[in-house]
């Protein structure tokens, strides 16, 4: 494998692959782990990667099962790391606290953090095909065709799902 | 004004419209295009899915731990390879070696030993003439097919009827043979 080669790709890519794995899991600490098992995986599969698809939905389907995979872990492990990410998320509130440029009460970052991911914040309580087809449409920029390919489905019933979701984010954008 | 109003598309329609744009009928696309109050329903919808992504997006911090980390585990793999390749093929043609050695030699375990004795074949010889029984019935009921290779045996089946199928005393015959049949299953 060309290590030069999968740096210029990554470079290219990263910021696409990071959005693609954190609007699909619920912490920044989980994206990035994730993200380092998809790199890998591209870099093993880059060889092999003909070109026939999109690079885009390449790594996307990569993503996807990354994703999987890390959620199939053993509850223990789950567990561990959602202690650590608190730990982590407990000492940057300490940081910005000492900063004075984060409020002190629990509830406001809370609510802080809410107002900043509205739209995901709705998305996630979305049902799954409405919640993938709209993170596919808007978050990752896909096109209605590819998402058609990518979920298999006919574009008309895409088109459907995306209206829906579309409409449930509209109204937590206006409410 | 009024007349321009009265042609905002409903909710649903931009709705479509932000779904598909190409999708909607064209006289709803154009309004909504030229519409400053329409535009601005898409413009706000643009900007919030752009403030969400940015709000997502990937510091060089956390993609100097990210790209540290993956770098060291591709150097970790390809060092392990190079040290572990040699002593993974002799492994792999070990075992197979040891494969091919396991088909192609014929097995030398010694075949199973005959688990009824001389003393019970014996026993069964008296008891069939005793009892006037048919031989073959007995061999069948109470041994291992294998007793027909018996020199005991085969000396009792030529001094006998082979068609004699008289069946009296069976029940005592096998009450006598039970301990033996024990023996010779």
């Amino acid at each position: 494998m060309d290590h030069e080669k999968f740096g210029t790709f990554i470079n290219e890519h990263k910021q696409d692959i990071f959005l693609m794995i954190r609007t699909r899991v619920n912490s920044t600490e989980d994206a990035q782990d994730i993200m380092q098992d998809v790199l890998l995986k591209i870099y093993q599969g880059m060889d092999k990667f003909r070109g026939d698809a999109h690079v885009r939905t390449w790594i996307y389907k990569i993503a996807r099962n990354s994703i999987a995979d890390y959620y199939k872990r053993p509850w223990w492990r789950i567990f561990k790391k959602i202690k650590e990410n608190r730990n982590i998320e407990a000492q940057e509130s300490r940081t910005h606290d000492h900063d004075g440029s984060m409020a002190d009460n629990p509830e406001e970052i809370l609510m802080a953090s809410e107002r900043k991911n509205q739209i995901l914040s709705e998305v996630n309580r979305m049902p799954r095909l409405e919640k993938e087809t709209f993170l596919l449409r808007f978050m990752d920029g896909f096109s209605l065709k590819q998402i058609s390919d990518m979920l298999d489905m006919n574009i008309n019933t895409v088109k459907t799902h995306l209206y829906r979701a579309v409409k449930k984010a509209g109204k937590q954008m206006a409410g | 004004m009024n007349n321009e109003k009265t042609k905002h598309p409903d909710k649903d329609r931009i709705t479509a419209f932000l779904v598909d744009p190409d999708g909607v009928d064209t006289d709803v696309r154009l309004h909504i295009e030229k519409c400053p109050e329409c535009l601005q329903i898409v413009t706000d919808w643009n900007d919030s899915i752009k403030a969400e992504r940015d709000s997502l997006e990937l510091t060089s911090e956390k993609w100097r731990r990210i790209q540290t980390a993956v770098w060291d585990k591709i150097e970790q793999k390809s060092s392990r390879r190079t040290i572990f390749s040699p002593i993974l093929a002799t492994a792999a043609l070990s075992m197979l070696f040891v494969l091919i050695l396991t088909l192609t030699i014929p097995s030398r375990r010694p075949e199973t030993p005959e688990t009824y004795t001389t003393a019970a074949t014996q026993t069964v010889q008296q008891v069939a003439v005793s009892e006037d029984f048919s031989i073959f019935q007995l061999a069948d009921e109470l041994l291992p097919e294998s007793i027909y290779e018996e020199p005991v045996w085969l000396t009792l089946v030529a001094g006998n009827d082979l068609n004699h199928t008289d069946t009296e005393g069976l029940e005592e015959v096998l009450s006598i043979l039970n301990p033996i049949n024990g023996g010779v299953s």
